[in-house]
């Protein structure tokens, strides 16, 4: 799920750059190191949209750093338990398959597909249902289930399960006539 | 914005999103429980400390508990005493969470941390299981499963006759050096300018982002190429994992051989040595291609010894050779016979007599294994060995390596010399089993002779290994060659009578077989041995 809200972080800024583009310098700096990171609470920060204040600097004694405590807003995504996601499948292998959306790994293992649908070794490994009709292999998109999230420093793990009504494959790529 | 604001970050400071957060888990938790979705985790119940780093159950708790919805509450009570336990996810729909039916999930596996099969996350201190990183990272198994998955992918192989082959980088499928070690010999060669040249079928790669040089074995294409018709293949190397990779993408550009099959130092269960652990196929299917016998310390048995490739003079200088290396002669295995070659020959050959023995024995059951010990036991089958000053006296003479190669390779090795004897092993000319050797016609080799058929898995020509003769002897070795043919061949016929008669017999036939091909080859070369293959090949007829 996407939110939109406001973080808040303190920067630290070397002297060097204090002159007329502090600003622009913080801003640049902001970006640089807040976007593509995620923390615990709010996800995977997307995007910054813009800054709101920016403080105060305090100078730390003995290193000439400055800290400004800066407020931003920003665009976040964040996985939920029980979320239901579209994600596009990057490897199929007989433990299951694991899926992408946008920076969040996603792995179904073959206890959380439906029992129909079996594993198929070969060029292109899949799952498939018996009568062949539904195939999961690399860039299919399926829509699935959140059962579980964590997310590190730099990276959101979630476990999906497509064993539940309307879950499954959305698009085919091997079905493409 | 005031200066009492500023400093470092207060607890406070992000209450705002804090709340929001707080507000949209109560949101989805109120959600997910109307729907008797997955319940959440096992609510601590330790008061909210409010850091950053806190997860999101105890603030559902305390949300809930603010909410003073008492149905709410029992359903987190009930949470609590539940920890550990999960819900099976199939019988979740079938009602609401409180008649659900409880069941311990047995968390086969985990993927970052979280239980693949209920979402939970790993206890801290339960970190069973083998870490699969080279299939994915975070990645990790439990036993259980792991033996699940291997006997689903049993019978996949087995239908699509396949076995599982381990290959090993360095010294076995190629050979590389770091570009600081190349020798001025080797540079003035243009060793290096080889490696840059935009030919398809060149052999030397620069992996310029390793500043590393690396050579390709003679025969390599071509053996993947068979081989991945035979078996699912790994690699598996102790090399780091980038190393690794970029080897992988030289051997297999369009990733149809390894695809997340390459295995490197990261993924080895235990250091300094390789396991068949982290592999996800049967022991009993598993054949293994390395240099180091070392490294497989649990799985000998499923091991086939490749001869060390040194192409680079770093490498032959690492390993103690003094000699001049195969790039600095502009020398290199041969393609058609080759190390390569000549186990893609012994491959086939396992693979055949795995899949198309007519043993009555279920496909599942059998044992490549077996199959690599009996194709091992023809190489010398009917050689009876003596070895004479091979091992110190103080040592038991079966207990030595050289004794049980020999064995393995289907040899009898027997401590004292009777007619029956066919070779004398020696490194010295001057014993007495070995003048009685010369004396009696016998074969005298070098114990070379035992290890060259251990690696190219057929009995090699005795005359390449003779005991470091004196000069004069050395030019009389080829004549003689005859007679000795001759004398074995007869040697043989009469000890048919011996008391082993039926159990050599047959044994005889292929090797004296054996004898056939190794003198055919030079029958072009001198037409007067052509008396000496007639006697040999009527020998097993007669008998």
């Amino acid at each position: 799920m996407f939110f939109h809200i406001v973080l808040e972080r303190n920067m630290q800024l070397h002297p060097r750059h204090f002159g007329p583009h502090l600003r622009d310098k913080l801003v640049s700096k902001l970006i640089k190191d807040v976007e593509g990171t995620c923390s615990g609470r709010h996800g995977f920060v997307v995007a910054i949209t813009g800054v709101e204040d920016i403080g105060k600097g305090l100078i730390r004694e003995g290193t000439g750093y400055v800290t400004f405590p800066v407020k931003y807003q920003c665009v976040v995504f964040r996985p939920f338990k029980g979320e239901i996601l579209e994600a596009v499948v990057t490897m199929v292998n007989k433990m299951g398959f694991f899926a992408e959306a946008g920076p969040v790994q996603i792995f179904v293992s073959n206890h959380l597909i439906p029992d129909d649908m079996e594993f198929q070794s070969g060029d292109v490994p899949n799952y498939t249902t018996s009568d062949g009709s539904v195939k999961i292999q690399k860039e299919s998109e399926v829509r699935l289930k959140i059962i579980g999230t964590r997310v590190d420093a730099t990276e959101i793990f979630c476990i999906g399960t497509i064993k539940d009504d309307f879950l499954g494959v959305i698009s085919d790529p091997g079905a493409a006539v | 914005m005031s200066l009492a604001e500023a400093p470092s970050p207060s607890p406070s400071s992000s209450s705002g999103s804090d709340d929001f957060a707080a507000l949209l888990d109560s949101e989805l938790e109120l959600a997910s429980g109307a729907d008797s979705a997955f319940p959440g985790d096992p609510s601590s119940a330790s008061p909210d400390t409010d850091d950053e780093g806190e997860d999101e159950d105890s603030e559902e708790v305390e949300v809930e508990l603010l909410e003073q919805n008492s149905a709410k509450r029992r359903r987190v009570e009930e949470q609590s005493q539940d920890q550990g336990t999960s819900i099976r996810p199939d019988k979740i729909a079938t009602g609401p969470s409180k008649n659900v039916q409880v069941e311990v999930c047995p968390h086969p596996g985990y993927f970052g941390g979280l239980c693949f099969r209920c979402g939970k996350p790993q206890d801290e201190e339960d970190a069973s299981g083998v870490a699969f990183g080279y299939i994915h990272k975070g990645l990790r198994l439990g036993t259980s499963e792991i033996d699940r998955l291997r006997g689903a992918d049993l019978k996949n192989l087995l239908r699509e006759r396949k076995l599982v082959l381990i290959l090993d980088l360095d010294h076995t499928l190629i050979n590389s050096t770091k570009l600081q070690d190349i020798s001025s010999a080797e540079n003035e060669l243009g060793i290096r300018t080889a490696a840059l040249k935009d030919d398809p079928d060149r052999s030397i790669f620069s992996l310029d982002s390793m500043q590393m040089l690396t050579k390709l074995r003679p025969f390599v294409r071509n053996f993947l190429k068979e081989a991945s018709n035979m078996f699912e293949m790994y690699i598996y190397t102790m090399g780091d994992k980038a190393y690794a990779i970029e080897i992988a993408k030289l051997l297999d550009p369009s990733n149809v051989y390894f695809p997340s099959k390459v295995i490197s130092n990261s993924d080895c269960t235990q250091r300094h040595q390789k396991g068949l652990d982290v592999i996800l196929g049967a022991e009993s299917v598993a054949v293994i291609l390395d240099d180091t016998e070392y490294v497989w310390q649990k799985h000998k048995e499923n091991l086939i010894l490749m001869e060390r490739y040194h192409y680079f003079a770093s490498s032959c200088r690492q390993f103690g050779f003094g000699v001049k290396s195969l790039s600095e002669s502009m020398q290199d295995e041969r393609e058609s016979d080759g190390a390569l070659a000549t186990v893609l020959d012994v491959l086939k050959r396992i693979h055949t007599i795995f899949f198309d023995t007519a043993v009555e024995t279920a496909l599942s059951s059998r044992d490549v294994r077996q199959v690599i010990k009996t194709v091992r036991k023809e190489v010398l089958e009917g050689c009876k060995l003596v070895f004479s000053r091979v091992f110190p006296n103080t040592s038991r003479p079966q207990e030595q390596m050289m004794w049980k190669m020999a064995e393995h390779l289907g040899a009898v090795c027997s401590t004292d010399v009777d007619s029956t004897v066919t070779h004398v092993v020696a490194v010295d000319l001057g014993t007495e089993k070995a003048r009685w050797a010369v004396k009696n016609k016998k074969f005298l080799v070098h114990p070379r002779w035992i290890e060259a058929a251990n690696f190219r898995w057929h009995r090699q020509p005795e005359e390449d290994f003779p005991v470091i003769p004196p000069k004069e002897k050395s030019t009389d070795k080829e004549p003689s060659k005859d007679k000795e043919e001759n004398a074995v061949a007869g040697q043989k016929e009469t000890s048919n009578d011996k008391k082993e008669e039926n159990a050599v017999a047959g044994q005889k036939e292929t090797s004296n077989d054996q004898e056939d091909n190794d003198v055919a080859g030079q029958k072009e070369k001198d037409g007067a041995k052509e008396n000496a293959v007639a006697t040999t090949a009527t020998g097993p007829a007669d008998s």
